[in-house]
């Protein structure tokens, strides 16, 4: 016998260590929206809105994902964690944020959180630590800075 | 946006809610891109169940194209895993959504086709397998749900593509070859096109192309010619 799917009109998830609730119409919207509106982290900056500059980039579960490719509805139970969290409480993440800002690599400084959180979620340290610029545009083309400053933190790490 | 959600444990139930109208959502990566028309409308259901880890033989359809890219599947199919959309996309995206869009300007359309893939999907009526090259050409109606991907045995594979970004049109070339216990497949694909040409296992390269010409001269257009002969032969060279 075949069961009916559950109806969900619920979301609870931890952004940052605090709980947040999502109902209803916030289900469908994109995670980086419901970031920045409903759980005030305005460090999640948006621009393509469609997973291909990489400046919404969070941490979900410990996996860098586009937020603004994630609709709220799949985070439940998940424990997410936004780019001003990462340079201060992760400490891969803050090798990367003195490493960003030692290089002085961040000019407009709108894709460096998302790159932040790349390197953070990088799961496998082998190859270029640079390999993470992959998943990031950066309109200022500060890309070798960027770079040189992720080496950096992977030597330091 | 008014959505009614619900989620889907396991294949049978996904397809019941699909049947009464709701739309499958699992990477998710289609949803809020701009290059695909909307495709939720009032009611959606997740997709919530664990893949099985990919294997030589299979991969199932929440499989992510990143953990695609690092299984042990045709090296052809594990190639274009790796250069479709960027690394983060493919964190998201699922084999399921990749193939079920149908698209023969995808990376992994040429892939596919030359290692002869299975589709499996499951119906209302139940269960069914089909060539990936019946599914692209639309052989299941709605409502259905793709389950699995099976690979047959190949003792080689590969995959080159070309970005065409300057050119009108199609905008991926994708030519991929595979070798059996008794065949050679090579297949290009790009836009709506796609061919397929088959030889015997030990054909020679040169000759190989000689029946690829033909095809992608009837099929393909004329400024994709000369790329995919080109592609085409490096590939077949490989083999």
């Amino acid at each position: 016998m075949i069961s009916e799917p559950a109806e969900v009109s619920r979301m609870d998830c931890r952004v940052n260590g605090t709980t947040y609730t999502a109902t209803d119409s916030m289900l469908a919207l994109p995670l980086a929206e419901w970031l920045r509106e409903h759980a005030g982290t305005v460090d999640v900056k948006v621009g393509c809105s469609e997973g291909v500059c990489g400046a919404c980039m969070v941490l979900l579960d410990g996996v860098a994902v586009n937020s603004c490719l994630v609709p709220v509805i799949r985070c439940d139970g998940t424990d997410i964690h936004t780019p001003a969290d990462v340079a201060t409480n992760d400490p891969r993440g803050r090798l990367v944020s003195r490493g960003l800002a030692h290089a002085d690599s961040p000019q407009c400084g709108y894709c460096v959180g998302g790159i932040l959180c790349s390197a953070a979620g990088q799961r496998i340290p082998c190859g270029d630590p640079a390999d993470v610029l992959d998943s990031h545009l950066c309109r200022c083309g500060g890309y070798t800075r960027h770079a040189q400053a992720l080496r950096d933190a992977a030597a330091d790490d | 946006m008014s959505v009614r959600w619900s989620r889907a444990a396991s294949p049978e139930v996904a397809l019941d809610a699909i049947a009464s109208g709701a739309t499958p959502v699992a990477g998710a990566t289609a949803l809020y891109s701009r290059a695909f028309p909307a495709r939720v409308g009032d009611k959606a259901t997740l997709l919530a169940w664990s893949p099985a880890a990919p294997s030589a033989s299979g991969v199932d359809a929440l499989t992510t194209l990143d953990a695609l890219g690092r299984g042990d599947v045709p090296h052809a199919v594990c190639l274009a895993a790796r250069a479709a959309a960027n690394p983060s996309v493919r964190r998201l995206a699922t084999v399921g959504g990749w193939v079920s869009l149908r698209s023969a300007a995808s990376d992994i359309a040429a892939p596919l086709l030359a290692v002869g893939a299975q589709v499996r999907v499951l119906t209302p009526s139940g269960a069914a397998t089909l060539p990936y090259g019946d599914y692209l050409r639309g052989g299941v109606g709605a409502p259905h749900l793709v389950t699995s991907i099976g690979f047959p045995p190949a003792h080689r594979s590969t995959y080159r593509r070309i970005p065409l970004r300057a050119t009108p049109g199609p905008v991926l070339l994708g030519v991929a070859g595979a070798r059996t216990d008794t065949a050679t497949t090579v297949a290009v694909t790009a836009g709506t096109h796609s061919v397929v040409v088959t030889g015997d296992r030990d054909i020679a390269p040169a000759e190989l192309i000689d029946r690829l010409r033909p095809a992608v001269t009837r099929t393909l257009p004329a400024r994709l010619l000369t790329p995919a002969l080109r592609v085409g032969s490096a590939v077949a060279h490989d083999l």
